[in-house]
């Protein structure tokens, strides 16, 4: 391991030595700024900035910021982003420079779509493999599921993401675990994405500005998971002027209010969800039916202020906040049943420039998870909860010391406190001993430097190291267990504060892209991550009552290493871009329950007494195809993968499939613009059934014929396929408001104006627009299967006892009508 | 505990699931031999021997029966042959008893069972039988004369103690279309009979159950609602055997009664019963410390 950090650090020191001395040569200066959407104000995160001439320069951080140096002399400054005009403007470089850029969206002329949208080659020129990024007005265009636009579902449509399967929003990331996907909402860590036991994710389309998925080549800057990174970004709210747009579908409504709290400096955005299947539902149900006290419902809010408090300072404050909610009553056996789950995050973000190649942002994050559930029957209570909590600091730092490298270093501490499985529960008066009510408490803490570097023209490299350490401290206690009965045998009690255990270890990071021509290139990768805190699900399907677990005395912090090896290319002056990959990985330490737990486990125990621990490996090829612009768009991925589990003391030690195991995926995306008004866009998935245990035979205990289980996922559910159709109807209001602006442009441009500093504020141009969109899902009516499970039925003692396959499927065809409106 | 997991889903699925049945090729698993065999204080040992069926068939008792198992149980000291017996309170006719052995508390019984040349051997121990304090009927509101069978345990402190809780109703015979049926003709143990003292170690406090039935018995109809089915009458005199077991046979009575409440249960993970049998057999070799208590509600 020393090793790794000697190397990484004596080729940053060489590389910036070699960088100084040429400085010496000829003056550097040095261009710095943000970049921002010119119609609301909102900075653009990946936005590319380059030196024509050059053909060389960066792309903007998370918070719109880009810094380039580079030798004196008279430049093209050009900035692109996709979905937005390209910037030049002509520079002379004799001093350092401030250019804060403004960029147009290209909404504003439909002629102008089909010129270049972002800077063509950047899927070749980039170095990071297995990275997609995806922009909110790409994912709207799509098929929605009951008019809910949803950006984890399309998320599962990239190749190598594979959802968990339909009402389940965890999704699987080559091979990896549901858990090992590391979900970021403002940099706050969302525990729980879905809602509604997964038909929805957590993420309010409305209140989102962009989608970042990495799924190999991990940059130093994250860490804690060991499969992916889904950095997602709340909009900032829109600086220049207030804005409402909303939707009001069959099963939810949503609305988002923006607007500046001082123009140009400081906005806000607020934005809330809600469904209403039990409002809906309620008034055909009978009279004293159990549905009429029964219902389940979400809500959700997004919140965020943002200010510029000086040219150097920005401060970000945001929050989500979401429940899930679901009653129950059954008259006729007097049950009556509550749950409900959530997530909440409260992130504060300073960003600070100390000069024109220093940037920094301080963040300080809370988030949380929490699940409870009570239920009552005849004197008989029981209350249920577990969660988990962080509070996270964190100081990141971007330096940009020369136009060929791009260093960022910090550090991060979070402090998490883990709620296991709590009971409580009585029986009229007696109270059952379920001990008190535990937390477990840890600090994490990660240091890390990375630097995206030129090493020639082209060979860049980025190589990165972080540094991350764990510790459980008390109050906790240990149940010491009997190897042979499985017994407690002895309570070891560790006072607050006191040290459980610890783990840590060094994290290499390593990728870098070959250049064969301006139109292909060869990427490659390697990182080595390290995970601390787990997710244990008991169940055949994820549930919101899996409960996190930290890392233990018993559970060691999971180890996953990843090769991943890539080509890619583009055709066509970049108007097609193809790619393919291929991965190998291998984890350490994954855990699994026993075979025969029961819920409970962590109740006057420890979780991880009912745990086995085992590794896998998973490898695949990916391929993808994407037509990015032009009236027709869109994409299809194919992969073809592998994903192995072996644990001595389940599948009596033999190596099993993993139950997301997917041998074959496919994804066809495709959208077409007919006309302004109309466009059309359809989905077809295809993917290896999973992978479950089955029962192979039935035997004879007291009275009753019980089935013995096979081998380990041995067994495959027929596969899933599906087809969505949508088309979007955009009513001519607001061709007539694009004709408008389209005037006005044409006379800045006749009056020989800039017309890059129009804006949408304009008040001559009438900012409203209404859309329909009519979606339907599942076009064929396929019945996938959810889940499928065995039950014996009849007798055998008169030879009518079978057992019985039940398939249970969640959506038919479902065509829903969504109006969404903005003003 | 699961069947919450069940109700957390289904509800949802009210709005929109469907279900339907499927058919799908099985593969069999291997040949199995299946043991379920006690020996309680004061009683000879007693050893049902079966064979696992496949799912693609219908079950054929004459077809599972192992008749030709050469049965031992040794206390350490002496060896008792056990023979192929009939007998009217197991759950089949058909058991190997024992003739020499009577179980004995604290004592470690090792079970030798050997079909077609192949061994399997278990152990079990006699814990010290826990007796409840008392035992009662009360009527279970709205109903007046319908009700749980109570008991009151004392559970001993220190962790360790695992109990199972079986009961039975008086025998009866009935003609049923010219042939004599047996009723209540063996101790029944409902779902969530079996329990260790994990939540309750140390306390003292009330239990309940419901009357169970015999899956044996079925073809009765006595046309009974369900909460006659569930509880005793008023007039019933309930027979209550109260056993401690050791960890083992509690681990696997749990893990079969969770196999059986979870049968139906889609959300369910596959339910496998842990049982103590070397040598690659299903079932369990258990130890039963015994009580028993006589409930007769009527005045």
């Amino acid at each position: 391991m020393r090793y790794y950090i000697l190397l990484i650090f004596s080729l940053l020191g060489c590389l910036i030595n070699t960088s100084i001395t040429a400085q010496e040569k000829q003056k550097k200066y040095t261009i710095s700024g943000y970049v921002k959407n010119a119609d609301d104000g909102e900075y653009s995160i990946g936005a590319s900035v380059y030196i024509k001439e050059l053909l060389k320069g960066g792309s903007t951080n998370q918070y719109g910021f880009y810094s380039i140096t580079v030798e004196e002399g008279n430049y093209t400054l050009v900035s692109t982003y996709v979905g937005y005009k390209d910037f030049t403007k002509q520079i002379t470089l004799n001093k350092n420079l401030q250019i804060n850029i403004e960029l147009q969206s290209t909404a504003i002329n439909v002629k102008e779509v089909e010129v270049t949208a972002e800077r063509s080659d950047k899927n070749v020129s980039s170095t990071i493999v297995g990275s997609v990024k995806l922009d909110m007005e790409e994912i709207k265009k799509l098929p929605a599921f009951l008019g809910e636009v949803d950006v984890m579902k399309t998320v599962q449509l990239l190749p190598g993401v594979k959802s968990a399967g339909e009402g389940n929003t965890g999704f699987y990331v080559r091979g990896g675990g549901p858990d090992q996907n590391l979900i970021l909402l403002d940099e706050a860590v969302v525990y729980n994405a879905s809602h509604l036991l997964g038909f929805f994710s957590v993420f309010n389309g409305d209140a989102i500005k962009s989608i970042n998925l990495i799924k190999g080549g991990m940059p130093a800057q994250y860490g804690g998971r060991l499969a992916s990174v889904l950095d997602i970004s709340m909009k900032d709210g829109n600086v220049k002027k207030y804005e409402a747009e909303g939707g009001i579908g069959v099963v939810s409504s949503r609305l988002t209010i923006q607007g500046p709290i001082k123009k140009d400096t400081s906005s806000f955005i607020v934005s809330g969800r809600r469904t209403y299947i039990d409002v809906l539902a309620r008034p055909f149900a009978k009279p004293g039916s159990s549905l009429k006290k029964s219902g389940a419902y979400f809500y959700d809010f997004n919140a965020k202020a943002s200010y510029r408090l000086s040219n150097k300072d920005r401060l970000f404050l945001s929050g989500y906040f979401g429940r899930d909610v679901l009653n129950f009553t059954d008259n006729a056996s007097q049950f009556k049943l509550g749950i409900n789950w959530g997530n909440g995050t409260g992130v504060m973000r300073w960003n600070h420039l100390f000069n024109d190649k220093l940037f920094m942002n301080v963040s300080a994050i809370l988030s949380e998870y929490n699940f409870s559930f009570g239920a009552q029957q005849t004197g008989f209570e029981i209350k249920l909860f577990s969660g988990i909590k962080d509070w996270n600091g964190k100081i990141d730092f971007s330096y940009y010391p020369a136009i060929r490298h791009e260093i960022k270093f910090g550090i991060n501490y979070i402090f998490h406190t883990l709620t296991p499985t709590s009971i409580s529960a009585k029986q009229n008066e007696t109270e059952f001993d379920f001990g008190k009510i535990k937390k477990n408490n840890a600090h994490e803490v990660a240091i890390y430097a990375s630097d995206v570097f030129d090493l020639t023209d082209r060979i860049k490299l980025n190589a990165g190291l972080r540094y991350s350490y764990f510790l459980q401290v008390g109050p906790f206690d240990r149940y010491k267990k009997d190897p042979t009965n499985d017994q407690t045998i002895d309570i070891i009690h560790y006072g607050t504060n006191k040290k459980v255990v610890d783990y840590g270890g060094l994290e290499p990071r390593f990728s870098m892209r070959f250049e064969l021509n301006p139109k292909s290139s060869v990427k490659a990768s390697y990182t080595y991550n390290l995970q601390y805190i787990h997710l244990a699900s008991l169940s055949a399907v994820t549930l919101p009552t899996d409960t996190w677990v930290s890392s233990s005395e018993l559970v060691r912090p999971q180890k996953g290493t990843q090769y991943s090896l890539g080509y890619f290319r583009n055709f066509k002056d970049n108007t097609y871009e193809t790619s393919v990959e291929v991965y190998y990985k291998n984890l350490k330490n994954q855990i699994e329950y026993k075979d025969g737990s029961l819920p409970g486990a962590d109740v006057n125990d420890n979780a991880d007494n009912q745990f086995v621990f085992g590794w896998g490996e998973a490898y695949g090829a990916e391929f993808f195809i994407k037509k990015r612009v032009g009236k027709f768009s869109g994409w299809i991925g194919y992969t073809l993968s592998y994903t192995k589990r072996t644990f001595p003391d389940l599948n009596q030690g033999k190596t099993f499939y993993a139950k997301y195991d997917r041998r074959h995926d496919i994804s066809v995306v495709l959208s077409y613009e007919l006309t302004p008004k109309w466009s059309f866009a359809a989905i077809w998935v295809y993917g290896t059934g999973n992978a479950i245990t089955i029962p192979v035979s039935y035997y004879y205990i007291d009275g009753n014929f019980v089935t013995e289980y096979g081998d380990r996922n041995s067994f495959r559910m027929p596969a899933y396929h599906r087809l969505d159709l949508s088309a979007t109807y955009t009513p001519n209001h607001a061709k007539k408001r694009e004709q408008r602006k389209q005037r006005i442009i044409d006379q800045y441009q006749r009056t020989g104006k800039d017309t890059t500093t129009i804006s949408l504020s304009n008040k001559w141009i009438k900012n409203y627009g209404s859309s329909w969109n009519f979606s339907i899902f599942n076009a064929y009516n396929r019945h996938n299967p959810y889940i499928i499970y065995f039950s014996t039925d009849g007798n055998p003692y008169d030879g009518t006892l079978k057992i019985k396959v039940r398939k249970v499927f969640l959506f038919p065809i479902l065509p829903s009508i969504t109006w969404n409106f903005k003003f | 505990m699961k069947k919450y997991y069940k109700y957390i889903v289904s509800i949802l699925l009210l709005f929109s699931s469907c279900e339907e049945e499927i058919k799908l090729e099985l593969a069999g698993g291997a040949k199995k031999i299946v043991i379920e065999g006690n020996i309680e204080n004061g009683k000879v040992a007693e050893v049902i021997i079966t064979r696992n069926s496949p799912l693609s068939q219908v079950i054929d008792f004459s077809s599972i029966l192992i008749k030709n198992a050469k049965v031992y149980v040794s206390d350490g000291i002496i060896t008792d042959t056990l023979h192929l017996d009939t007998l009217l309170t197991t759950s089949i006719p058909f058991v190997y008893t024992g003739s020499k052995i009577k179980g004995k508390v604290g004592v470690m019984y090792q079970l030798t069972v050997i079909v077609d040349a192949d061994t399997y051997t278990a152990s079990t121990v006699i814990p010290s039988p826990i007796a409840l304090d008392s035992v009662w009927w009360k009527p279970q509101p709205p109903e007046d004369t319908l009700g749980y069978a109570w008991g009151h345990l004392t559970d001993p402190k220190g962790l360790g103690n695992a109990y199972r809780w079986f009961a039975k109703r008086p025998l009866k015979t009935r003609i049923m279309n010219g042939q004599i049926v047996i009723l209540n003709r063996r101790y029944l143990a409902p779902i969530g009979s079996t329990f260790d003292d994990k939540f309750i170690d140390g306390k003292s406090f009330d239990i309940f159950y419901n009357r169970s039935y015999d899956p044996t018995e079925t073809l009765i109809s006595e046309n009974e609602s369900q909460n006659e089915r569930n509880l005793y009458k008023k007039s019933d005199t309930i027979y209550i055997k109260f056993c401690t077991i050791n960890n083992e046979t509690a681990k696997f009575y749990t893990t079969y009664e969770a196999a059986i409440s979870s049968n139906g249960n889609p959300f369910a993970s596959p339910s496998t019963i842990i049982g103590n049998l070397q040598g690659g057999a299903l079932g369990i070799w258990a130890g039963y410390g015994a009580t028993y208590d006589t409930i007769m509600p009527r005045p």
